[in-house]
């Protein structure tokens, strides 16, 4: 039997891609509307396109912002954020007046106040592993993931880390906290390596 | 660090994919483009355009499914144009499988559609596609709507113009270089990717890898190519190799196949 996956469609996420991804991987998915979706999986992605403000006010209105906290308390269910879905697992970000889900022990920062770089931060990017982790499981250090993002993550508690890449300035690419993980860049769509973190996920 | 990237742009005409030759689409290169997006993910592409050029409106459910059923396997952004003209093709497209749009005409004759579509999606998903041709006394000019219609534009002005709209990439094409096998059209991408802040992908023209060096030269950071890369066996990969020994920064899978999976 395959493993189930719920992905989240809340109307800021890439969902579509997700999906494939996870077919790629002989994962079966769920997509997951309303509160009580969210209890039919133990594995959930929480992905994310857009506006940090948009994207918390659009769970809030869907009532779902309370179920997704209720869901991370139970330690057997593991949620894992994409991009904009990472970033508002965290405290908060300079780029909305929202609060976060407060979920990882993170904020977010804008990119322009760090870099001279062009923003958004698009293209591939190299990850450097700085933890071992079931997620990372074959992923060899240095690989390169597809990013597209203005903001960016940075905790004041290293064990947070499982994988830094710079841009201007350091920031964390990929996050864990117990049982929910966030990765910046969009796995659905680097390549091998990508799908090898998706099939690390959907097998957990 | 960031690294160049390498765009495998695939031209859909009625269906089929076609060469393209200073925007004459005749010559049918595959009947499917599902398999040439296989190919191109087996070959390390960093990223895949897909643009309907056909001449009628009405092929915009074709080419919606044709997006729909690429998306399926193509594990790199997905990039989709042509015949964008409502906000709610654009998000048909989107919620089938496009991870970016590339929009052309509408920036000419509804702006104010291109606003709506870039606040909706965001910058980071439009990107802008700029045809330039020469007018009749030899001066650099934007041509829209598949290169039919001269617009009294320069093409670094038509860019910058583009970027206030709301676009967050530039796809750059030049008609008289498009399939010439010369290589891109270098002075004016050149003053293109001066003019603006955000990425440039040169695009037009590739018969040899070198010419695609030649785009990275002038700082492009992104190179495309599409009909040398349905010629050559392994074309996408051949092409990354060439630009990392020549000193570019490019992604490498290393020894990665489909075994490690």
């Amino acid at each position: 039997m395959s493993q189930l996956v719920g992905v989240l469609d809340y109307g800021c996420g890439n969902v579509r891609s997700v999906t494939n991804a996870i077919k790629a991987v002989d994962g079966r998915h769920m997509i997951c509307r309303t509160p009580e979706d969210l209890f039919q999986v133990n594995k959930l992605i929480l992905p994310g396109v857009g506006a940090f403000d948009r994207a918390m006010s659009s769970l809030k209105e869907k009532n779902i912002l309370e179920s997704l906290q209720r869901y991370v308390q139970d330690r057997n269910n593991k949620l894992l954020g994409i991009c904009l879905g990472m970033q508002i697992l965290c405290h908060a970000s300079e780029e909305g007046h929202e609060k976060g889900l407060g979920i990882i022990d993170a904020e977010v920062y804008n990119l322009s106040n760090y870099t001279s770089l062009k923003v958004p931060h698009m293209g591939w990017n190299s990850v450097s592993l700085v933890r071992e982790d079931p997620l990372l499981e074959g992923v060899q250090d240095l690989s390169d993931f597809y990013f597209v993002h203005s903001y960016c993550v940075q905790s004041k508690d290293p064990k947070v880390n499982l994988g830094l890449s710079c841009y201007g300035v350091e920031f964390s690419s990929i996050i864990r906290q117990d049982n929910v993980w966030g990765a910046q860049f969009h796995l659905e769509k680097s390549q091998k390596m990508g799908l090898r973190l998706m099939k690390n996920f959907v097998h957990l | 660090m960031i690294k160049k990237r390498v765009i495998a742009v695939i031209i859909i005409r009625d269906g089929r994919v076609v060469q393209s030759v200073q925007f004459k689409h005749t010559n049918v290169i595959h009947y499917d483009a599902y398999h040439a997006v296989e190919a191109f993910n087996r070959w390390s592409v960093d990223e895949i355009v897909v643009l309907n050029v056909s001449k009628d409106q009405s092929s915009q459910n074709q080419f919606l499914e044709i997006v729909s059923h690429i998306s399926e396997t193509c594990f790199v952004p997905l990039a989709a144009g042509g015949w964008i003209d409502t906000e709610e093709y654009a998000t048909a497209l989107v919620t089938n499988g496009a991870d970016k749009l590339v929009v052309n005409t509408i920036a000419h004759t509804q702006p104010e559609l291109l606003i709506k579509i870039s606040e909706r999606f965001g910058a980071q998903c439009l990107i802008g596609s700029i045809d330039v041709q020469k007018n009749a006394e030899g001066i650099a000019r934007v041509s829209v709507d598949r290169a039919t219609h001269l617009i009294d534009y320069s093409p670094e002005d038509w860019a910058k113009n583009m970027v206030n709209l709301g676009v967050g990439e530039i796809l750059f094409n030049s008609v008289a270089y498009d399939g010439n096998r010369k290589g891109y059209d270098i002075e004016n991408l050149k003053k293109v990717i001066e003019a603006v802040r955000v990425p440039v992908i040169a695009f037009g023209g590739v018969f040899s890898w070198e010419h695609m060096a030649e785009g990275l030269r002038v700082d492009a950071d992104a190179v495309a190519a599409a009909n040398i890369f349905h010629y050559k066996e392994q074309a996408t990969k051949q092409a990354k190799y060439y630009l990392a020994v020549n000193g570019f920064n490019i992604r490498s899978e290393g020894q990665s196949n489909y075994a490690i999976l």
